[in-house]
């Protein structure tokens, strides 16, 4: 007889439940359950189309600066689709990427020692420094997370839930001096993932193809749990589907791509979201029986796809990890290395940004045309924390006649469709131990708000 | 040692991740002071019901509780384990010493209150402006306060850290009318602001991206209006909104999410429908005009031009 | 009579004849000796009052702004509809410029075409906020109570006091056939009808 079991999944961004069930001891079924709505997509409608910027980042607390990507971007394209050029200097775009890359790497530390490596701490291992708040570690991940951010400070006022990104630009105009401070903050977090995350120079760890390679040079805090990890069996655990989604090019190390064996490149139009098993089905909530979740199941011709930092890793055919899904035949420490190792390529790419930018050229252009003549849809890309977001705006009447939001964790976490389980369910099938099926969610990088919204 | 639990409702997480960056003093230093009960994102342990339970039992005494997010009664939209928020809430509401709301969800409501679908989200005294919160309108936590409310979308941690500290070494608080900290909602952003001689001598951006102009009259901004030190207490101890170039959208206030254009100050015939606070409209225009037409030579160029 | 107003009331003596004069003999052509004469006193007491024709020149204008500005901020203050203030308005302007024509003159020929004079502390709308300050507030209202289409100030603005400086300056020609309040009604529906709403 199947035994089934509902869990809190707790230490996450927000609260999801995981509902299990039980044969001989392993994971028969799994279920991901995102409890919680606030309806954002309906907030949205019949807004102004301009005051999206504020409401989207309100999405999420920890990714709000992506959601405010997103919208910038499905705005201008909104111009385009009319007709309208629009245009963003480089100087615009060099200070977004680097607000929104200094998000991502907020959220991969707070994430790795917050979220990730206190459960290592439920095994009997020697990881006294990791432990929450008391830890010398955990209080470093929070200082140096918390330092990063001061840079969105500099250039859009603050973090979380700055709305400084405007169709046409960014509204600051910073001075060479501000741009100096935002140098040193990245060079002191660049300092502390050298001698604490990765313990090794920066750029021999580029150079790094190799599993044993990596255990053999490095002393830092990423090899500790890899080779935890390696200890406790995860060693094979945490597969999802091996096909991977990236919607957009981030120079110099993310490139879009679908991958599925081959990589192709992604096609918005082959997205379509199923409701089968969400409570929202046409824009209402449905409780009926079989739904189980609020989120959504996004599908890329039809099938599951996996996002995030490994998929952009895969997608970006990076060779050493590539060779790490061949060491592992789950990818828990996979999908986990990947995300720490973003925040030493995005360190080393906002330091570059930051020296690119030309002060001389315009922060904003204005748009030549007013937004309130803009009809029709049209699509923003973000490449996010937890991967790849996409927001589609319709507009009407100078409003937001419908305004839709697929999260990185609604294709990682959503709910099951006839033919498919979500990724992370997918992951955890077959599991015997209840912490590790927790484990391998959380290596997904858990976010209920965004998942639902 | 005292001890701290914190629940949430609807909420982003954004008020736990702002918490994060908290300084003077960092978040673990609170937690070495204040035992850490409980909360989501950070507890290792998921023991949320065994420790309600204690506190009912009076095993735990329970000094402050920390609520973050809209409050529902209705369990399809937010859910702990097999409670809802309101649950909890009520549970708890006369064993906590204090109870702080942090964040214009908790307080308000905010956006997930306009959601139609579920019409009972609201704050914990609070809905919008008025009291028709969860708890009832003459409620008081054992301490004698009502619900401490830290407005802001998301908060400041130091508006919350000062007042969780000076209430941690039992000094007296006083409130606003939304029971706000009066010490840390006396100030504007608009005190403070680095645009603030460009209001001084109306000299207004035109459009964004400029270091110089005060944001107020076209791009509209809030801070002459709204209630939140947010130039005094710089975001992430280094900067602003408006000393960035983002105009104050005003998010401490209860109408933040009813209120729309954000980008654009609503005037009538030139004349902006609201004026700082504290002034008369009539003032506010000869002021004005008398500004407009003494010129100011610095506020006039690019700041690298000035002498 | 107490000192100052004994003071405030020589004053407006003054104002009304240098009013006059100014208007009749133009600003360059008058000088303060003209107005000490006039007045039947000496240009010494005269000095004692304004230190200079700029300065009596600017003064005029502020009394004449806040006598204006006084009784429009009366109007404002009453709780009647948008279309009745208008009609209100253009009354007591009329009835202002028939108790004390020489000041509507004073405006007409010696402000408006004078501009270098009141350059020092006038210039703008300085000398004569009261009243701007007043009709802004007038139309402000109007528009946020849904009565008066928004618009840019500065047109509102022409399109209220327009007319009604238009009408005085026939009056001050001799061209019109009624006296100025038969005018009112007429004038005031045309305001109406240029600035409401919808
Ligand atoms: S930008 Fe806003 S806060 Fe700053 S001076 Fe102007 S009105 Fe005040
Ligand atoms: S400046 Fe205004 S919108 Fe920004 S945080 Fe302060 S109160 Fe909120």
């Amino acid at each position: 007889m199947a035994k089934v079991e509902k869990r809190i999944l707790n230490r996450v961004e927000g609260e999801v439940e995981l509902k299990l069930v039980w044969e001989k001891g392993r994971i028969k079924d799994a279920f991901i359950i995102a409890p919680n709505f606030r309806g954002f997509e309906f907030i949205l409608e019949n807004k102004p189309l301009l005051d999206a910027l504020v409401i989207t980042p309100r999405v999420c607390g920890i990714c709000g600066h992506a959601h405010l990507i997103a919208t910038t971007n499905a705005l201008e394209n909104l111009y385009r689709e009319n007709g309208y050029e629009i245009e963003v200097s480089q100087k615009a775009q060099l200070i977004r990427n680097i607000t929104l890359s200094c998000e991502i790497i907020q959220n991969h530390i707070r994430w790795f020692y917050l979220f990730v490596i206190p459960d290592f701490l439920k095994f009997n291992t020697d990881l006294k420094d990791f432990y929450p708040i008391k830890g010398e570690k955990w209080r470093k991940a929070v200082y140096y997370s918390s330092k990063i951010v001061k840079i969105i400070a500099i250039f859009g006022g603050q973090w979380p839930h700055t709305s400084y990104s405007i169709p046409g630009g960014v509204m600051c105009e910073p001075t060479q001096m501000e741009l100096m401070e935002a140098i040193s903050i990245v060079d002191n977090v660049l300092e502390y993932f050298e001698n604490d995350v990765i313990g090794m120079n920066i750029d021999d760890y580029f150079s790094i193809k190799f599993l044993e390679e990596f255990l053999e040079k490095s002393k830092g805090d990423l090899k500790k749990i890899i080779e935890e990890a390696i200890k406790l069996g995860f060693s094979d655990i945490g597969k999802a589907y091996d096909r991977f989604l990236t919607v957009c090019n981030v120079s110099p190390f993310i490139s879009q791509g679908v991958t599925r064996r081959k990589k192709c490149n992604f096609d918005v139009s082959k997205v379509e979201e199923i409701e089968t098993f969400s409570f929202l089905e046409n824009g209402k909530s449905k409780f009926s029986k079989g739904k189980y979740s609020w989120a959504k199941a996004p599908r890329y011709e039809g099938k599951p796809f996996e996002t995030g930092p490994l998929a952009r890793r895969i997608n970006n055919e990076d060779e050493l990890f590539i060779n790490l899904t061949k060491n592992f035949k789950g990818y828990y420490i996979p999908r986990i290395w990947a995300r720490v190792d973003e925040i030493g390529k995005i360190l080393v790419a906002i330091k570059k940004y930051l020296l690119n930018i030309n002060l001389n050229e315009p922060s904003y252009i204005k748009p030549k045309v007013d937004i309130k003549n803009l009809e029709g849809q049209a699509y923003g890309f973000c490449e996010a924390a937890r991967g790849s977001l996409i927001h589609k705006v319709i507009a009407k009447e100078g409003k937001i006649e419908k305004y839709d939001i697929i999260t990185p964790t609604v294709w990682n976490l959503g709910t099951r469709c006839k033919n498919y389980l979500s990724p992370a369910e997918k992951a955890i099938i077959g599991l015997s131990d209840k912490l590790k099926a927790e484990m391998v969610v959380r290596s997904f990088d858990v976010c209920s708000v965004c998942t639902t919204h | 040692m005292k001890t701290l639990l914190w629940l949430q409702g609807l909420t982003c997480n954004g008020n736990t991740q702002s918490l994060l960056n908290a300084e003077n003093p960092y978040i673990y230093e609170i937690f070495s002071k204040i035992n850490l009960l409980y909360h989501p994102s950070l507890s290792i342990e998921n023991n949320l019901n065994e420790i309600i339970d204690k506190i009912l039992d009076k095993e735990i005494k329970l000094d402050f509780l920390i609520v973050e997010g809209a409050i529902t009664k209705n369990k399809n939209f937010c859910k702990i384990g097999n409670y809802s928020i309101s649950d909890l809430v009520n549970k708890l509401k006369d064993k906590a010493e204090y109870i702080i709301a942090v964040g214009n969800c908790a307080v308000h409501g905010n956006l997930p209150a306009v959601y139609r679908e579920n019409k009972d989200i609201c704050g914990l005294q609070f809905k919008f402006e008025e009291k028709k919160g969860l708890l009832p309108s003459d409620f008081k936590t054992k301490s004698g306060y009502p619900v401490i409310n830290i407005t802001g979308c998301p908060i400041h941690p130091a508006w919350f850290t000062q007042v969780l500290m000076a209430l941690y070494y039992d000094r007296k608080i006083s409130l606003d009318k939304f029971n706000r900290p009066k010490e840390i909602f006396m100030y504007l952003p608009h005190d403070g602001c680095t645009r603030n001689e460009y209001f001084e001598w109306k000299t207004e951006a035109e459009e964004f991206g400029h270091k110089e102009g005060c944001l107020f009259y076209n791009l509209g901004c809030r801070g002459p209006m709204t209630h939140a030190p947010c130039n005094k207490i710089l975001w992430n101890r280094i900067s602003s909104k408006t000393r960035a170039g983002m105009p104050c959208i005003g998010c401490t206030e209860f109408n933040f999410p009813v209120r729309e254009n954000f980008f654009d100050t609503k005037k009538n015939m030139g004349i902006p429908e609201d004026i700082p606070l504290g002034v008369s409209k009539r003032a506010y225009i000869m002021i004005s005009g008398v500004a407009k037409t003494l010129k100011n030579e610095r506020v006039s160029k690019k700041l690298e031009d000035t002498e | 009579m107490p000192k100052a107003i004994q003071k405030e009331k020589k004053k407006l003596e003054i104002v009304k004849v240098a009013c006059k004069l100014f208007a009749q003999q133009g600003y360059y052509n008058t000088t303060i000796p003209d107005i000490a004469k006039e007045l039947g006193m000496s240009v010494g007491n005269l000095y004692n009052y304004f230190k200079s024709k700029e300065e009596l020149a600017k003064y005029i204008m502020q009394y004449s702004s806040s006598l204006l500005g006084e009784e429009i901020k009366k109007i404002n203050e009453m709780n009647i509809s948008t279309k009745e203030k208008i009609s209100l308005l253009v009354r007591r302007f009329i009835k202002i410029a028939e108790e004390n024509p020489e000041l509507i003159d004073y405006f007409l020929r010696v402000f408006l075409s004078n501009r270098e004079v009141f350059s020092g502390g006038c210039e703008g709308f300085l000398c004569v906020q009261e009243v701007v300050t007043e009709i802004m507030l007038f139309l402000e209202e109007g528009v946020r109570k849904g009565d008066l289409r928004n618009q840019d100030l500065f047109t509102a603005f022409v399109t209220v006091m327009g007319p009604l400086g238009g009408l005085v300056f026939l009056k001050g020609e001799n061209m019109l056939m009624k006296t100025l309040i038969e005018y009112a009604d007429e004038l005031a529906e045309n305001i109406w009808r240029a600035l409401k709403a919808g």
